[in-house]
């Protein structure tokens, strides 16, 4: 009986702490990588972060992760939805400065509980910087991710993903509506190595594509790519656009 | 095998009665109960009054529904604590007549009747005396409940038996050697309330042709076990009235009950409810280790003066650890608010689970859809509540709506599951909501409205008019000090909301492109009253 243990332990793989990691969407993994290292900071930045950061949940969630959303009053619950994000495994913490809890123990509480944290980067800079270090430091060791909306300086992310608005299709002058944007994704950060194998570090994705999903932009079929989302919105808006009295 | 003897005291619609009793004691918003009135739950209506019922309000329907049969219709809020709360005095009257009762949910009493039957010689004179005693219980508080008391051989039986008292208004024995013959004219329909059967299963039965006990009862238990599964097995037991009893009930193992001593004496009910909190943890975690769920449970209070308050709790399904909690705080609150009080402190609290049964009926998936990931965020989720109150942690559910920020509901964590609450998951592909935009949402939802303003080449401000045209083309939008230009822009979707209410709103939707540094941003605005705001970004 004595030699089972240490069979099952010679037979149990070595992880190297890059290899312990959340998944990522397909549509993001060229240029963020297969998945989120556990017990890393990722900061959501530009004009497209708070899609950005919805589009990162979407796998986590669907492979039965667990999120909470903290100090984020104005995420948008039917964004996240749209794109895919499970709702059912998706908690939304209030704000304890609101209910006058010690953010201390929230902090700790949910990273404990939950694979992913996402949070603002205005509540973050509420946050007295050593318990900032703590509450990072305390990720590592527990193995969470942490995503911030937007940019501060209290935290040095480990993988910043930056965005660039490219353009708004299906809007025009008075007509058509929003119907979706092309979104150039850029990777940077103190843990991300440049030129790792043949990953580039910018990628163009339509973030939200015509369904409200993340989609990958086609280089070959760009132009007809935009002529069918065009195409889309004459066609749906006119059916489903109807004011009501 | 001949099921156990049993009485029900059964008080229809409960929650009304109860809304009405906390009304004319001044424990809530007062209710006439003459009028029509309906508690709606989970958008479905779950008690109504005679007079609602006379207008052909009925019990499942929607909302609406029962606002078109009945167009003055009073809607109750509803609340659990309330109902748990008010029928406390009918469960301590019964209670000094037979020791041994269980509250199968607020509104509804089971007992075996063996021995009090004996005592007071007979079945018809332990009914009648029974009704006596409910009716008195709430007379002195206000009549206005319908009670029914039936006794019967087997739970579903004797309950069947209290639903019919209630109808010919006096108490209903069903003899032993007929409970098969009295079973069989019932509609199928009747397991929704008395074995809590899924609606949409006894939907099925009825489209199999099979519309009463007696035509489900002409089947062998082997082709309903056959279509149905385990249930199906339970269905034939229960329909024959053979053995209703939850199947494989078994003496609990000694080491499950567990119980704390409070050397300070507690004053307040919270923190009872917070030891309460670990002792179901504790008792949750032995039952599930052995596979086990509990379905009665003994709640045991002792105050510091000797006073005790005992109770059998008793959930068919299996109590959760938060479904025990709830009945720890029902029956304090009750305790307190009742005749006889405690007169000092709480010193002890002990949990009993009396009756188990094995998991395999509630047990989901193989490989078990609840992960570790499940408990432990569960478990989180538990502590948050602990430490930031109960409302601060919640999940979406969905109920559908014209706006992004209407379409779910953030329901508490605290409040799920507690009273059949649950979360629910949008339709793979919902009817479209007349007025909605389609996708894609906003990524971001103000909480509050920015105050902006939209002014045409010249600087004047837009306007709308009532017939939704716009006094000019706007060129730039001002967002506090900061001037942005229009890159491109869409609507108006006018939309007027509730004009039948006080809460009446009319506003209309637009969307704007905007210059910004890094490429163009989209926003959600509207124009309300003169007033352009930003309520959603595309960002």
């Amino acid at each position: 009986m004595a030699s089972i243990p240490s069979t099952a332990l010679a037979a149990q793989p070595l992880t190297f702490a890059h290899e312990r990691t959340v998944p990522v969407h397909p549509v993001l993994a060229p240029v963020v990588g297969s998945g989120l290292v556990r017990g890393q900071t990722v900061m959501c930045t530009g004009p497209a972060s708070m899609s950005c950061a919805i589009a990162l949940l979407v796998a986590p969630t669907q492979r039965g992760s667990w999120v909470a959303v903290v100090g984020a009053p104005f995420f948008g619950v039917l964004a996240a939805a749209d794109m895919g994000v499970v709702l059912d495994r998706t908690v939304f913490v209030d704000d304890p400065f609101r209910v006058g809890a010690d953010p201390a123990n929230v902090l700790g509480a949910l990273v404990d509980g939950f694979d992913i944290v996402v949070t603002s980067a205005d509540f973050v800079s509420s946050l007295a910087p050593s318990l900032v270090r703590r509450f990072t430091s305390r990720l590592q060791s527990r193995g969470a991710v942490c995503i911030v909306v937007d940019h501060t300086r209290l935290v040095s992310a480990d993988l910043c993903v930056d965005t660039d608005v490219h353009s708004w299709n299906g809007i025009g002058d008075g007509h058509g509506r929003l119907c979706a944007r092309r979104v150039s994704i850029g990777v940077d950060g103190r843990r991300h190595r440049h030129g790792r194998g043949d990953r580039p570090t910018r990628c163009d994705v339509w973030l939200p594509g015509p369904s409200g999903r993340l989609e990958e932009v086609h280089p070959a079929s760009e132009e007809s790519d935009t002529a069918d989302v065009a195409e889309n919105i004459v066609g749906d808006s006119a059916v489903r656009l109807r004011v009501v009295s | 095998m001949t099921p156990p003897r049993c009485a029900v005291v059964w008080c229809a619609d409960w929650s009304v009665t109860a809304a009405v009793l906390a009304g004319s004691l001044g424990r809530g918003p007062q209710f006439d109960p003459d009028a029509p009135l309906a508690v709606v739950h989970a958008r479905r209506v779950q008690a109504c009054s005679i007079a609602a019922s006379r207008d052909g309000v009925r019990v499942g329907q929607t909302r609406r529904e029962a606002q078109g049969a009945c167009p003055h219709l009073v809607l109750v809020p509803h609340d659990t604590d309330r109902d748990a709360r008010f029928f406390e005095p009918v469960v301590r009257a019964v209670g000094d007549l037979v020791p041994l009762v269980d509250v199968e949910e607020s509104g509804r009493l089971l007992m075996a009747t063996r021995g009090p039957s004996r005592y007071v010689g007979g079945d018809e004179r332990l009914a009648e005396r029974l009704l006596e005693l409910a009716v008195g219980a709430l007379n002195r508080a206000h009549g206005v409940a319908a009670i029914g008391v039936g006794i019967a051989d087997g739970r579903v039986a004797a309950m069947l038996a209290a639903r019919r008292s209630i109808a010919v208004g006096r108490p209903v024995v069903v003899p032993s050697s007929s409970t098969r013959e009295f079973l069989a004219p019932h509609p199928v329909s009747a397991l929704v309330p008395t074995i809590g059967a899924d609606p949409e299963v006894v939907d099925l039965l009825r489209r199999l042709g099979l519309g009463t006990f007696g035509h489900v009862a002409a089947l062998t238990s082997v082709q309903l076990s056959d279509r149905f599964g385990r249930w199906g097995e339970g269905l034939f037991r229960v329909v024959t009235g053979t053995d209703d009893t939850p199947p494989a009930a078994e003496a609990p193992p000694d080491d499950l009950s567990v119980s704390r001593e409070f050397e300070d004496p507690i004053g307040q009910v919270d923190h009872v409810v917070f030891a309460a909190k670990s002792l179901a943890d504790t008792i949750d975690a032995s039952l599930s280790d052995r596979g086990l769920v509990c379905t009665r449970l003994v709640v045991d209070i002792e105050s510091e003066h000797g006073e005790r308050s005992s109770r059998a709790w008793v959930h068919a399904d299996g109590l959760t650890c938060s479904a025990i909690v709830d009945r720890v705080r029902w029956q304090l609150t009750g305790w307190i608010d009742g005749d006889d009080p405690p007169s000092a402190g709480i010193t002890s609290l002990s949990l009993a689970p009396t009756d188990v049964r094995h998991d395999s009926a509630q047990q989901r998936g193989f490989w078990g859809e609840r992960t570790r990931a499940d408990d432990t965020a569960t478990r989180a989720m538990t502590r948050l509540v602990g430490l930031l109150g109960p409302d601060a942690v919640t999940l979406a559910s969905w109920r559908g709506g014209r706006h992004p920020h209407d379409q779910f509901e953030l329901v508490p964590f605290a409040s799920l599951g507690a009273d059949d609450r649950r979360l629910i998951a949008r339709p793979a592909d919902p009817s479209p909501w007349p007025g909605a935009l389609p996708a894609p949402a906003p990524s971001l939802v103000r909480p509050e409205p920015c105050p902006i303003d939209v002014v045409d080449a010249d600087g004047r401000r837009v306007t709308v008019n009532g017939r939704g045209l716009m006094s000019a083309v706007p060129a730039r939008v001002l967002i506090g000090r900061d001037e942005r230009r229009v890159v491109a822009w869409a609507g108006p979707w006018p939309f007027e909301e509730k004009w039948w209410t006080s809460q009446r709103r009319r506003a209309a939707r637009f969307q704007f492109v905007l210059a910004g540094e890094r490429g163009p941003d989209a926003y959600g605005i509207w124009l309300e009253n003169g007033q352009w705001t930003i309520v959603s970004e595309y960002r």
